[in-house]
């Protein structure tokens, strides 16, 4: 610091030697602008650098030869021998009080300069002089006592081109936030669209609370730059901080939002009190609404009032969400790939989190459109009370796992095929009493409904304790029909299965109740329109079984994506349990379609061949293991591409025959993938 | 990158403080002694602020403000007015002229810094 002090009393020194030789060329040329002109400039200099280094009084009194030099700078005045003197006598003045820590006669000696400068300036200007006007004081210390914290509220919105300038806002709010603990809000309501922004323009606003010891003049200062050029208010909120309670800034604002006049106020009386208004308001509301509402919206605030755990929705609107959702999967792996094309990082991320909220979204609803068996079991009951009064037959409902929740879509269309079901066996199956008591059975028929899940599928077991089927009566029904020529050699399993072919029946009368036209034929068609399956097993007077599988839904299933020459399958997740690569040499090798993989001796199907695939079989291939049952099996494919959740849409005419695949999905690309039903498929080839 | 500050005065301590100061404070500093020399500085080297004087021979603060907003590449830059004025009329004018700011002296180091901070980071 000594340094610039020296250079700047160097400096002063040479600003005296030329003010002295500037006054004497003015006495023989008063009108030389250029010498008024420096002479200002140079006692403006030693006015700004004197209070910089220390040097308070020179400021002091410099500030009024400035102004007195600003007069005949401006041409307003001459300058006349008398000021040029007086100016004179001033710098050997200055020369003395050019000290850091002036005593007492300094200050008198400034004191008298200043008024002699200010009498020099009454003179000129014709005015009068007012002594006093200009008093020195002692520095005063500027300490203050720490003061409390201080809310206040601040809306600062730039003016459109406070850009221009070179200033930048958020330094501003910087700032602010530098002063104390602030809650801000950036506004961006005035943001044009993309294509109308000029980024010479500023759009955004801010509004924040401070909590803050300096006092609004500071805050003020913070402003200070762009005074001109934004609104910037300042208000106070309490003298407290409040920066916390979120109460005492809504309330703020709300009386702001109203137009209301805000008393800052103690934190804590004004929370009591903003309560206490708050409470009014609403007594008021309620006793208006009460007065002229009708009784329908009383309802409306009753109901508001209640808790709600459960609501019910038109399940139209169910069934137009979940269409909703899976359109919007098929847009979101569209996304995918040009995401996965374009290889914009902020896009990837973007559709990756799209894709977990859609995953979200998908199981949301889902399990939304769940519904538990149960909710239907009372038709089942109902079916078979009403025919045990019909038929005169004593049957016991016994029903498992009713709790289990499918489809409501499915629970509707399973329907039908179920009550055909237990027509079926009440009919046909169960005896009436007196055959029962011959066969030593219980007296009372009973019929047994089990529903579990079992993976992604459902499987209803509906077994009765009848008769059972007569492999014998089912053999030659079917080859008097002409189902079977006597050639089929047939398991007994394969006879009983016949019954789901059309135009079989093998109750010689046809009752009121089974025989309504819909068949088992019709029973099994509409179980495997669901992508399900329907079984039939059977022991002579001990029971007979139907067992059908469904799939949990209908419309979404989660999948592994995969190739087989150039055409897309899927295989669904909920089957797969490992995938391994093997060499394409290896599986040609073994004629026995088995492959050893971890120690395991693997059954497998290559779907190359299956799906008589004219394209080269590529070197490595992969194994995904799947179960089928209890058992392990390996489906060969060309390659696997990724997991891919499937909307699986109904399959056309043309495919109607290929019961191995389960539907078709449209992939992001607008290509097909056939969604291979595993269970269906090892059936068929293995 | 620290930013750099051209400084414009003409008094010689004046822009050794303020250098001093800067400095310290870790900006890089080029020393301009008037209007027509700060002029020469804008060359297409990186200038972060302008702090310059009001009152200068030659070019004063106001005309080197204005001629600084016409060169495109340093447009929109900060600028900082030295003035001894306090008054609305004179801190109007330099806005008028384009400035961003002002700073009235005499400032201490911590005030410099603090005002630089509104336009500069």
């Amino acid at each position: 610091m000594i340094s610039f002090v020296e250079k700047f009393k160097d400096e002063v020194g040479e600003y005296f030697e030329r003010l002295e030789s500037g006054l004497l060329l003015l006495e023989h040329d008063p009108d030389n602008q250029k010498v008024i002109d420096e002479i200002f400039r140079i006692m403006h200099s030693l006015k700004g650098s004197g209070g910089m280094f220390g040097f308070d009084l020179i400021s002091e009194v410099t500030h009024d030869l400035e102004s007195l030099y600003d007069l005949f700078r401006s041409k307003t005045q001459k300058v006349d021998s008398e000021v040029i003197t007086f100016t004179l006598n001033s710098i050997d003045s200055l020369k003395k009080l050019m000290v850091q820590e002036p005593t007492s006669d300094h200050r008198i000696m400034a004191e008298q300069m200043i008024a002699e400068t200010q009498q020099q300036i009454a003179r000129i200007t014709n005015s009068k002089y007012i002594p006093g006007s200009h008093i020195l004081l002692l520095p005063n210390s500027s300490d203050q006592p720490a003061a409390n914290q201080t809310t206040y509220f601040i809306s600062f919105v730039p003016g459109e081109n406070i850009l221009i300038n070179g200033t930048n806002p958020l330094y501003l709010v910087d700032e602010l936030n530098a002063l104390g603990e602030c809650n801000i809000q950036v506004s961006f309501d005035n943001l044009p669209h993309l294509s109308q922004i000029d980024p010479l323009k500023c759009y955004v606003s801010w509004t924040l609370f401070i909590a803050t010891v300096e006092n609004i003049e500071t805050l003020h200062d913070v402003f200070i730059f762009v005074a001109d050029n934004a609104q910037v208010q300042i208000e106070k909120v309490s003298s407290e901080n409040v920066i916390s309670n979120e109460n005492v800034l809504a309330g703020f604002l709300n009386a702001k939002f109203n137009n209301e006049h805000w008393i800052p106020n103690e934190a804590d009386v004004l929370v009591s009190e903003k309560n206490g208004k708050k409470l009014e308001l609403d007594e008021k509301a309620e006793a208006e609404l009460l007065l002229k509402s009708s009784a329908d919206s009383i309802n409306k605030t009753f109901f508001a009032q209640t808790s709600v755990d459960s609501i019910r929705v038109d399940s139209r609107k169910i069934d137009q969400y979940m269409n909703l959702v899976s359109e919007l999967i098929t847009t979101q792996s569209r996304m995918e790939l040009i995401s996965s094309r374009h290889k914009f990082p902020e896009l990837e991320q973007l559709t990756e989190t799209f894709e977990k909220l859609i995953i979200q979204l998908r199981d949301n609803a889902f399990y939304m459109s769940l519904i538990p068996i149960q909710s239907v079991s009372v038709r089942f009951k109902r079916l078979i009370h009403d025919l045990s009064k019909l038929l005169d037959k004593e049957v016991e409902l016994v029903t498992e796992g009713m709790e289990t929740e499918v489809d409501k879509n499915i629970i509707e269309k399973l329907m039908e095929p179920l009550l055909h079901i237990i027509r079926n066996s009440m009919d046909h199956g169960i005896e009436n009493r007196t055959i029962r008591l011959a066969k030593q059975k219980e007296p009372v028929g009973k019929i047994t409904i089990k529903a579990l899940l079992i993976g992604s599928y459902v499987q209803i077991e509906i077994e009765d304790d009848g008769a059972g089927l007569d492999r014998d009566r089912i053999y030659e029904k079917a080859l008097s029909s002409g189902i079977l020529s006597d050639q089929d050699k047939m398991s007994d399993e394969e006879i009983y299965q016949l019954i789901f072919e059309s135009g079989f029946s093998t109750s010689t009368l046809l009752t009121d109740v089974s025989g309504r036209g819909v068949g088992l034929d019709v029973v099994r068609k509409r179980i495997q329109e669901m992508r399900g399956s329907i079984k039939i097993s059977t022991e002579k007077d001990r029971f007979t079984r139907f067992t059908v599988n469904l799939p949990l839904s209908l419309s979404i299933i989660d999948g592994l994506l995969t190739t087989i020459g150039e055409s897309y399958f899927v295989i669904p997740s909920s089957v797969i349990r490992k995938i391994y690569t093997v060499k394409h040499e290896l599986l040609i090798k073994d004629f026995r379609k088995e492959v050893e993989l971890d120690g395991f001796q693997l059954p497998y199907i290559n779907l190359h061949e299956v799906f008589e695939s004219e394209k080269q079989v590529p070197e490595d291939q992969f194994v995904v293991v799947v179960s089928y049952g209890i058992q392990l099996f390996g489906l060969v494919v060309d390659e696997v591409l990724r997991e891919y959740q499937a909307v699986i849409k109904p399959l056309g005419s043309m495919l109607k025959g290929q019961d191995v695949f389960s539907g078709a999905s449209i992939l992001g690309t607008g290509q097909l993938a056939l969604v291979i039903d595993t269970k269906k498929l090892i059936q068929k080839y293995s | 990158m620290s930013k750099q500050i051209l400084i414009a005065d003409d008094s010689e301590s004046i822009r050794e403080i303020l250098t001093f100061i800067l400095q310290n404070a870790g900006y890089q500093v080029l020393q301009a002694c008037d209007g027509n020399d700060a002029l020469k500085y804008f060359d297409g080297r990186p200038i972060d602020l302008l702090l310059t004087d009001y009152h200068m021979p030659h070019l004063n603060g106001l005309e080197l403000t204005v001629k600084v907003r016409q060169i495109d590449h340093y447009k929109y830059i900060p600028i900082l007015v030295l003035t001894t004025e306090s008054q609305n009329e004179k801190i109007k004018e330099a806005k008028d002229s384009g400035a961003t700011g002002w700073l009235t002296k005499p400032f201490n180091s911590e005030k410099l810094l603090n005002t630089l901070r509104k336009v500069i980071r």
